[in-house]
This record gives C-alpha cells, sequence and structure tokens, in this order.
C-alpha cells in the first residue's frame, strides 16, 4: 500500500497543489502568530528588563516618593558601590507648534539622568546632558522631527519656557509609564529647579564584586523605614519580564483566534479535496478491492496520502509563518500603534513543532470522512460507470436538515438568552457564542439551499449568456455538498468581515451620535492634565473672560469640579456657570439645589435641595455625584479656577472663524487644550478605520485560503468533466464561452458564499452591539459601501481562482478529451 | 452541399514516434447520401472523420465544405460552423448530464442563438420516438434513448452533414438496428447526408456506400453495399 500511496501522490501531484497551500496559508498563519509572540515576548523583554539592567538592588517608592536621605542611608550600607536616586515628574514639553505635547489630554515627563553610566535604566545614543542640555526619547523625537544638537522647550512649573539643546536620544521602548508621552531628560537637580519637585521614584544599587543580591536586598531592607519594597536585580527583571509577558499574549492571543479561523477554513478546503478526489477515484478503489485490498488497507492509504500532505503543506507553513512574523508588527503597529519592539524574529521548537503537527492532525482530520466513505466503494463499482452528479437519498437529507434545525434552534436559544442578560461583557460573549452555533446550523443546512439559491442568483446568467450561462448554473448546482462546503469557506471570511465591518461602523455612529446629542457645544477646551498623576490641570477665570469679551462666541461656560463635604458626606461635585447649557438640565440650576447621579442611590442631602436625578456626566470632565451653582460650590469648597470651558459659537460665525479666536486667545495659555466635537468625530473616524483595516487584514487570510478552495473544486470539476466539455466544444461552444462558462460557475460560488455570509453578519452584528451596548442606544448603520465591496472583491477573486482552470480546460484539443475517460 | 476531401494526411507525434494516421485521403460526401467508413481497426477512420469535420487539424491537405476550405478556418470560426451546419453522434452518446433531453436536443441552436423550426423539431421528436422523454436527464434514459436524444440534436439543426462514429458500439443489436433504420429514413425521406463510422457489415448494408481504409489510404468504394459484400471485401484486407 506504501508504493501505491507514493504513486497516487506523485500522480495527482497537481491536483493537490491547492490543498497543500491551503493548509500553507493554514498553517503559516498560526505558526507565525506564535512565532510573532515569540519575538514580541523576547523584543518586551529586552525592553521592559531594560531598566533593571547591571542593578543589584532596587528600591521602589510606596505611598511617597523617597527621599534623599534614604539613598544616603542606602550608599552607606555596606557591599554598596554604588547608588542612584531615580526621578520622574511631570514637565510639560512644547512641540512645534508652541503648544505642549500631548498623549490622551496628558502633557510628558522628565526624567533623571545617572551620572552613573551603568545604572542609567535607558541606552543612550549621544551624550549625557551637560548644562542647557537635555535627552529626549526616540518617539518624540521621531514624530517632531528633532534630532540631536536641535532645542527643545519645556514649561516650568511657573509657565515659562525654557530651552534646551538635545545632546543625546533615547528609547524607551514600549514602557507602559510613558507609551506616547514625551520624556526629556534632564539632571536630577534641573529637574529639582523646573519642577520644584525632589523625591525620588527609586533607588537603584550596584553592588560591590562577588557581593550576594539577596543579603544585600536584606541589610538594605534593615536600613530603612517600613513602607518601601526592596527587591534583587533579579527579581525585578523577572517582575518586568511578567509585566512583558501579558502584553505580548494580548496580541498573541487575538492573533490565535484568527489563525484558528484560517485554520478551519482550511480545513474545509482539505476536506472537500479529498472528498472530490476520492470520488473521481472510486473506479480505482473498486479495482483495488476487486483484487484483494482491504477496507483497513484503502482506509490507511488515504489518510497516510493526507498525513504526507499535511506534513508538507505543515513544513512550507512554518516557513510561511516565518515570514508572517516579519509583517504581522507592521500590521498592528500600523493599525493600533501597538508599539510592538523591534526584534530580530526568534524561532523556537515550539511553534515549529506545533505547526507541522497542526498540519498533520488537520490534513489527516479533514480527510477521515471521505477515507472512510472511500472504504464502503464495492468491489462491483469497477464495473460500473460512475455517476457524474452525486445523487443525495432521502434520509440522509431529512437528517441533515434534523441536525441544521437542531443546530440552529440551540443558537438562537443562546443568543435570546444572551441578549436577556443584564452584564453586557457576558451578554456579548453568550451572543457570539449563539452566533457560532447558529453558524454551524447553517452550514449544515447548507447543501440543502445552496442548489436553489445558486439556481436564483444565477438567474441573469442564464438569462444573459444563454445556454453556457445555464449550463454553468446547472455545473455549480450538480454537487451541492461540494458547492455547500466550497461556499462555506468563503461564507466565514466574508461573514466576519460583513459583522466586523457593521459593528465597527456602528459603533462610530454611534459615538457620534452621543457626542453631537450629548455635547451642548463645539469646543472644549480642558486644562492639560499632569503627566505623571493624570490629574486635570486649572484654567484661569481670566482666559474665559478673554472668551467671553468676543461676540462670535455666543456661550462660554466654566466648569468646577471639586470635592466638597455635604452634610458629613464627601461629594465629588461638579458646577458650571451656565446650567442651562447642560441638556440634562434644561431649566437650569439654582442656588441651594443640586442634581444627583441617578447611577447612584440618593445621597439624602438635608442641605441642599435635590432638583432632580439625572445622568451627572459633563462632557470632557467625567461623571460626578451631583452638579450645583457655580456660587453654591464657591459656598461649599471654596473659591477656585475651573477645569474646563465649554464653548459655544454664534449662530452664522464660520467654524474657521471660531476657531482662530479659540487659537488666539489660547497662545497665552500654554496649557489648554482645544477639542471640537469635529476633532473628536475625525479622531474616532480615524481609530475605528484602522481597526477595520486590521480585522480585513487578518481575514485576509481566510478569505485567501477559501478562493484556493474555489480554484481546487473548480480544478478538480474541470479534470473530470473533461468529456463533457469537449462535446460543448464539438457541439459548438467557443474556447472563451468555455473560459466564460468556468468563469461564470466560480463567480456564482463565490457571490452565493459571500451573499450568504453578509446576510449572516448584517443579522448578528446589530445583535452583539445591542449585547455590548446596555447605556446607550446604539445607532445601528449598515456600511452599504464596504458589502458592496466585500461583494465585488469576492466576484473579482472567485473570478480569479478560476482563470487557470478555465485556461486549463479551453486549452485542450477537442478529440483527445473525448477520448479521454 | 457537397463536402470534399482532398489528399488530407494527419502525421500524429513527430521523429520516431510519428504515425501517419492518415495518408493522401481524398473522397467526396454526396448530397442526401448515407455513407459508411469502414476498414481494420487503427486504419484511421475517426481521424479522417475528425479532420472532415473541423474538430481536429490535419497535417496535409484540404476539406471543402461547399468551396470553403474547412483546414484555414480560425478554431472559432470552425466552432461556430459546427454549431448548425455539422451534426454529431458519438459512441458513447456524450450528451450533457446536467440538461434534460430538450435540453441538450436545442443546445446546438442555442449556442449559434438560433429558433428551431417547431415542425421540423415535432417531425424530428415524432421520428426519433421521443416525445414522453423530453423532460428527463440522460441518467434516467436507456442507451438506446439517449443516442435517440443525441441523433435528435445532430438532425435538429438541418446541418449540411451529419458524422456519426460508431453509433451503434454501446447499443444491442436490436435498438442498434432501430438507430440505423432511422438514420437510413433522414437520409431518404429528409434528405440528410450522413457519414458513419462503423465496424459492423451489418450496420453499412443500411448505408448508400462503403468506403474502405486501410492504413490511412482509400483501398475501396462499394455502391449499395450488403452485408455479405462487404464482409468478403474485410476478409481481403485480412481482417
Ligand atoms: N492522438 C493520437 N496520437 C498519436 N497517434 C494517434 C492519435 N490518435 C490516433 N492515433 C493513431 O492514428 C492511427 C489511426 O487512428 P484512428 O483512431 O483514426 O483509428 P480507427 O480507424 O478509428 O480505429 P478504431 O477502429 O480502433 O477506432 C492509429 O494508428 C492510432 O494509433
Ligand atoms: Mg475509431
Amino acid at each position: 500500500m506504501w508504493r501505491f500511496t507514493f504513486a497516487s501522490l506523485t500522480k495527482h501531484a497537481r491536483r493537490l497543489v491547492a490543498t497543500t497551500m491551503a493548509v500553507v496559508l493554514g498553517v503559516g498563519f498560526t505558526a507565525g502568530t506564535l512565532i510573532f509572540g515569540d519575538t514580541a515576548q523576547a523584543g518586551f523583554d529586552e525592553t521592559f528588563a531594560r531598566t533593571a539592567k547591571n542593578v543589584d538592588v532596587v528600591v521602589l517608592a510606596g505611598d511617597h516618593p523617597l527621599t534623599a536621605e534614604q539613598l544616603r542611608a542606602v550608599s552607606g550600607v555596606g557591599d554598596v558601590d554604588h547608588a542612584e536616586g531615580r526621578m520622574a515628574a511631570s514637565l510639560p514639553m512644547l512641540g512645534s507648534s508652541g503648544r505642549p505635547l500631548l498623549n490622551n489630554g496628558r502633557s510628558g515627563y522628565a526624567v533623571s539622568v545617572a551620572e552613573d553610566e551603568s545604572l542609567r535604566g535607558f541606552d543612550l545614543d549621544g551624550h549625557a546632558p551637560a548644562a542647557g542640555e537635555a535627552l529626549l526619547d526616540l518617539e518624540t523625537a521621531a514624530h517632531e522631527h528633532l534630532s540631536i544638537g536641535q532645542r527643545i522647550q519645556v514649561l516650568d512649573k511657573s509657565g515659562a519656557i525654557q530651552s534646551y539643546t538635545i545632546s543625546g536620544l533615547v528609547d524607551f521602548g514600549v514602557s507602559k509609564k510613558y507609551s506616547g508621552l514625551s520624556v526629556v531628560g534632564l539632571p536630577q537637580a534641573e529637574i529639582t529647579r523646573l519642577t520644584g519637585e525632589s523625591g525620588l521614584e527609586e533607588i537603584v544599587v550596584r553592588a560591590r564584586p562577588g557581593t550576594d543580591q539577596n543579603e544585600l536586598a536584606q541589610r538594605v531592607r534593615s536600613a530603612l523605614a517600613d513602607g518601601v519594597t526592596v527587591k534583587t536585580g533579579a527579581q525585578r527583571r523577572t517582575d518586568l519580564a511578567n509585566e512583558a509577558t501579558s502584553v505580548a499574549t494580548q496580541f498573541t492571543f487575538i492573533l490565535l483566534i484568527f489563525g484558528v479561523i484560517s485554520l478551519v477554513v482550511a480545513i474545509f478546503v482539505i476536506y472537500n479535496t479529498f472528498a472530490i478526489l476520492l470520488a473521481q477515484r472510486v473506479r480505482e478503489t473498486a479495482l483495488l478491492r476487486c483484487i484483494g485490498a482491504t477496507r483497513r488497507q484503502i482506509f490507511g492509504a488515504t489518510l497516510l496520502e493526507s498525513a504526507a500532505i499535511g506534513l508538507i503543506g505543515g513544513a512550507f507553513g512554518v516557513l510561511a509563518g516565518i515570514g508572517i512574523s516579519y509583517g504581522l508588527p507592521l500590521l498592528l503597529n500600523n493599525a493600533l500603534h501597538s508599539g510592538v519592539p523591534d526584534h530580530p524574529v526568534v524561532v523556537r521548537a515550539a511553534p515549529v513543532l506545533i505547526g507541522l503537527t497542526l498540519g498533520v492532525v488537520a490534513t489527516m482530520a479533514a480527510a477521515a470522512i471521505p477515507a472512510l466513505r472511500a472504504t464502503r466503494t464495492r468491489p462491483l463499482a469497477a464495473l460500473r460507470d460512475v455517476p457524474s452528479a452525486a445523487t443525495t437519498s432521502r434520509r440522509s437529507k431529512v437528517v441533515r436538515a434534523i441536525v441544521a434545525l437542531a443546530a440552529g434552534a440551540v443558537g438562537v436559544f443562546i443568543t435570546v438568552r444572551g441578549g436577556q442578560t443584564d452584564d453586557s461583557e457576558t451578554a456579548t460573549f453568550i451572543v457570539v457564542g449563539g452566533g457560532v452555533v447558529v453558524f454551524l446550523g447553517v452550514l449544515a443546512a447548507s447543501p440543502l439551499f445552496i442548489g436553489r439559491l445558486t439556481a436564483l442568483v444565477g438567474l441573469p446568467a442564464g438569462r444573459l449568456a444563454g445556454p453556457p450561462g445555464r449550463v454553468a448554473v446547472a455545473n455549480a448546482r450538480r454537487n451541492p455538498g461540494r458547492t455547500a462546503v466550497t461556499t462555506a469557506s468563503l461564507m466565514i471570511g466574508v461573514g466576519l468581515m460583513a459583522m466586523f465591518s457593521m459593528l465597527l461602523g456602528s459603533i462610530k455612529e454611534t459615538a457620534k451620535d452621543q457626542l453631537s446629542s450629548h455635547y451642548p457645544a463645539d469646543y472644549m477646551v480642558a486644562a492639560v492634565r499632569d503627566g505623571k498623576t493624570g490629574e486635570p490641570g486649572r484654567i484661569p477665570m481670566a482666559y474665559a473672560d478673554q472668551l467671553k469679551g468676543h461676540k462670535e462666541l455666543a456661550t462660554v461656560a466654566t466648569i468646577r469640579s471639586a470635592k466638597a463635604n455635604v452634610d458629613g458626606k464627601v461629594l465629588h461635585l461638579g458646577a458650571i456657570d451656565h446650567p442651562e447649557l447642560l441638556p440634562q438640565l434644561p431649566g437650569g440650576l439654582t442656588d441651594g439645589a443640586i442634581v444627583v447621579d441617578d447611577k447612584q442611590p440618593d445621597p439624602n442631602l438635608p442641605s441642599l435641595r435635590t432638583l432632580a436625578a439625572a445622568d451627572t456626566t459633563i462632557p470632557g470632565a467625567g461623571r460626578f455625584d451631583g452638579i450645583v451653582t457655580w456660587s453654591q460650590l464657591e459656598k461649599l469648597a471654596g473659591p477656585g479656577d475651573g477645569s474646563l470651558v465649554l464653548v459655544k459659537a454664534a449662530s452664522g460665525v464660520s467654524p474657521v472663524e471660531s476657531r482662530e479666536i479659540l487659537d488666539r486667545v489660547g497662545l497665552a495659555y500654554p496649557l489648554t487644550v482645544v477639542n471640537s466635537v469635529a476633532d473628536l468625530s475625525s479622531g474616532l473616524e480615524t481609530a475605528v478605520n484602522g481597526l477595520l483595516g486590521l480585522f480585513a487584514g487578518l481575514l485576509g487570510t481566510t478569505v485567501l485560503i477559501s478562493l484556493f478552495g474555489i480554484a481546487n473544486t473548480l480544478s478538480l470539476s474541470v479534470i473530470e468533466r473533461t468529456r463533457e466539455s469537449a462535446t460543448l466544444r464539438a457541439l459548438g461552444l467557443t474556447r472563451g464561452q468555455l473560459r466564460g462558462m468556468l468563469l461564470a460557475e466560480a463567480l456564482l460560488m463565490g457571490l452565493v458564499g459571500a451573499l450568504v455570509g453578509i446576510v449572516f453578519g448584517l443579522v448578528y452584528a446589530p445583535l452583539v452591539l445591542q449585547a455590548a451596548l446596555r447605556d446607550v442606544v446604539p445607532v445601528i448603520v449598515t456600511p452599504w459601501d464596504w458589502l458592496a465591496g466585500l461583494v465585488l472583491l469576492a466576484a473579482a477573486a472567485s473570478c480569479l481562482a478560476a482563470v487557470l482552470p478555465a485556461r486549463r480546460a479551453a486549452r485542450g484539443a477537442i478529440v483527445a478529451a473525448m477520448a479521454d475517460r | 452541399m457537397t463536402l470534399s476531401v482532398t489528399g488530407l494526411t494527419k502525421v500524429y507525434g513527430a521523429g520516431d514516434t510519428a504515425v501517419r494516421a492518415l495518408d493522401g485521403v481524398s473522397v467526396t460526401f454526396g448530397q442526401g447520401r448515407f455513407t459508411a467508413i469502414m476498414g481494420p481497426s487503427g486504419s484511421g477512420k475517426s481521424t479522417l472523420m475528425h479532420c472532415a469535420a473541423g474538430l481536429d487539424t490535419v497535417t496535409g491537405g484540404s476539406v471543402l465544405l461547399n468551396d470553403q476550405d474547412l483546414t484555414k478556418l480560425s478554431d472559432t470560426a470552425l466552432t461556430r460552423l459546427r454549431r448548425t451546419r455539422i451534426g454529431f453522434v458519438f459512441q458513447s452518446f456524450n450528451l450533457l448530464p446536467t440538461l434534460t433531453a430538450k435540453q441538450n436536443i436545442l443546445l446546438p441552436l442555442e449556442l449559434a442563438g438560433a429558433k428551431p423550426d417547431p415542425r421540423w423539431m415535432t417531425t424530428v421528436i415524432d421520428t426519433l420516438g421521443l416525445a414522453d422523454r423530453l423532460g428527463h436527464v440522460p441518467s434516467q434514459l436507456s442507451g438506446g434513448q439517449q443516442q435517440r436524444v443525441a441523433c435528435a440534436r445532430a438532425m435538429l439543426p438541418r446541418p449540411d452533414v451529419i458524422f456519426a462514429d460508431e453509433p451503434t458500439g454501446n447499443l444491442d443489436s436490436r435498438t442498434g438496428h432501430e438507430l440505423l433504420e432511422f438514420l437510413r429514413r433522414s437520409v431518404r425521406e429528409l434528405g440528410q447526408t450522413i457519414v458513419m463510422v462503423t465496424h459492423d457489415p451489418h450496420a453499412a448494408a443500411y448505408a448508400d456506400r462503403v468506403v474502405l481504409l486501410a492504413d490511412g489510404r482509400i483501398v475501396d468504394d462499394i455502391e449499395n453495399p450488403t452485408a455479405d459484400a462487404v464482409l468478403g471485401r474485410l476478409r481481403t484486407l485480412g481482417v
């Protein structure tokens, strides 16, 4: 049987190319994700652990920053070669526009540069800053197009601008602490001079050679008071690496889901190939049975064949995976700014073995059912002509319908239960689970309806293209099982794409809707938040007063937030000097009254009259325990500045005009940020489009695999129908018509798969959305442009898949093909 | 209508393995005549038929159908010509399994974008006794019925000539004779021109003329053949 397997493999090599490609892609994606995971892990490890390089013992601050005395105490411990205090303070840096560089409304950091080179927590390109010099982080430098020798400006605590020359660049990688924020490196004393702060974040210690880290840590611990954490350098590096793992596994987990999806699609393709091949080989198999091959031998030979393909596909898949692992960081960093560090690709044994195993196991599993079916071939079949159209018994149809209905019912039940679940996260999870089950039902049922659907979709083909069109439709219908499995793989990819596009599109529109209905103003001027603590800063009253002087601005409302003690309760209160601007306070607010949060139990305040319970969120400022008038808050918490200014332009004033006024007034107040509702919308748009691109990219592999499936089914069918094609040619079908016929058949399969997938996505996306967004009424949009694009893409791609088989079919000479048996 | 083949040569392969399947064959198939082509296996009967029908390219010589040289036509032009001017009946029926009998019968005309003449269609279908089988697909028909559908398919466009390669090869003798009877009637009564390849002297006896091939050359030409006469001639060729 070995020899037979080998012979049949080599004889059918060309027929197996597309299948092997499906295995390669499915395995490639998964192996690529695993390799990427290892690589990212190594990269994260490296960048995270960098801060603890050369460190033997580290002292971490507790609730309070570490002091200079503590540093001296550590330095005095025996066997301490050198101890260095590390400082990090908020320090806004100004960008080229003269405004502070912000990330999420937060300004940047200053970090101290250790005098001792080996104890610096970063690698330095350039030299340590001398007087009038500073270091800058690479990311900010790249973003602002700055290089060594150029000047940067920072704002000191009094708001004055200070300039430095860049003496070096520092790579902080993906450090969570600094991610996206500007980081300026300065000598410790200079930071204290700028910010007034002197507390230390951590103290790092280098021991004398030959000192035991644990022992030294113990001694350092006893030299310090409680309230600090002392760790050895090794411990610290492990901690940091663990932090890195959680970052890396997040990505890998999501990617692996897509890997599994593509593998499932590949299994469909493999299953179909073997089902078709073995159906074509019935005579061969029967002949083997005639001459004495046992069922077990037939089964074994088929499985052996599939194992060989799985091994070859798996091996190439692992190679492809290495290639994919180069591409994934680019995709992720572009779409998500995930900040996966650059690192040479790490190929460990595990992904290679997993890839090979997956290839073999998936292929063998996919081939098992067709192989089992092949063993049922009776020796007599060798003498019969092979029926060209598969016939399905009534009973198996009924069984199929029952299974599909049962799966559908269970899925619908789960979905409904999910919709009734209160917790939105659980609800989403359950609804998605229900969707998967319903989809399985649809897949199970698809051989029953795919034929009719194909006929329906193919109606125009018959009308427009005459007999070739009609034959194409008939051919696409003749093996419903085969067509169903072929289209199922496309259904999965296109369905998920449709669903994601609708989900993301709806989330975007919902958010925009929330913006426009909840944002009572055109602009929101916020105080820059502290880089280190994230606390909002203050906006001087003079700023709002200056804005009020412009008649182009109809309303300028200042919002202040403060903690106040009311009737013995500490409440986080918000105040606004134009209460009528807030949609939840249409009637305004009077002194002595309060609007309380409807999400919290009634605070029951005897000294304040509760006007209403409402949504106490003020855009840009968050949710409050209650909202009161400005003067009421001054009575409760004393006088103070606002932290947010809402501005509404007068009617008839163009956005350009009003924006110009805000920018001009803002020049004197660098620590304010102007956000327009329009900016927020467009920011949202970019973010959502980035995500859409990412999902499309990830699902692209799935769609690609299903296209190999279409090409595969088609070319196998073409081989099967050689004589028929020749007959058609003899009767007057031109070469072009024959090619067109096969293109039409592929087009039909592609369209049917895409349509079913899209319908499924359209049904489930709103359900998932309703489960996920419990607090708001989601605006559900159908992304017709995307869906139309998907249909066109599926159509174009399936035609592309048909090009080679069609050319092969049309190339053959009629007479030779007619003789082919 | 005249179909004449002049100096037809067909060589398969090249060099040492070259096979000269036809070696300067010249023959004319007259209008309204039923011609049988006979000869030993491998003598070039199928090759002659394929070349004369424009299904295969030739190495040398010409095929004139109504003064049009088929060997000079492009593949597309030949294909269009085959739709209505040439009909085929094959040994293994070659019906499209996905189409019903009626759709199969109409296929060549539809490919040509033409409508069948309804009276002619009724005549053909009735003569072949297919009226109650039109809605069936080939797998629901017997071999004889399938071959009759194939004949109807060949007849319906009223082609200049019908080529039949061993049309009775897969039929039992009774069904075979019925089919041959029908072919003869369509020549006698409807004026159809038919060229048929056969191995069976009894089948050849239905024809008006028998052309004998051996080693790619015409070795004999018998008018109004009888089975015995044909058998006698074949014997002299050592078959
Ligand atoms: N495609 C081909 N390639 C090479 N040689 C061929 C090919 N087709 C036919 N031949 C050769 O050409 C010669 C004539 O073949 P042809 O099929 O015309 O014979 P035939 O008279 O129809 O025989 P049969 O009665 O067995 O059908 C034979 O020697 C055959 O081997
Ligand atoms: Mg022959």
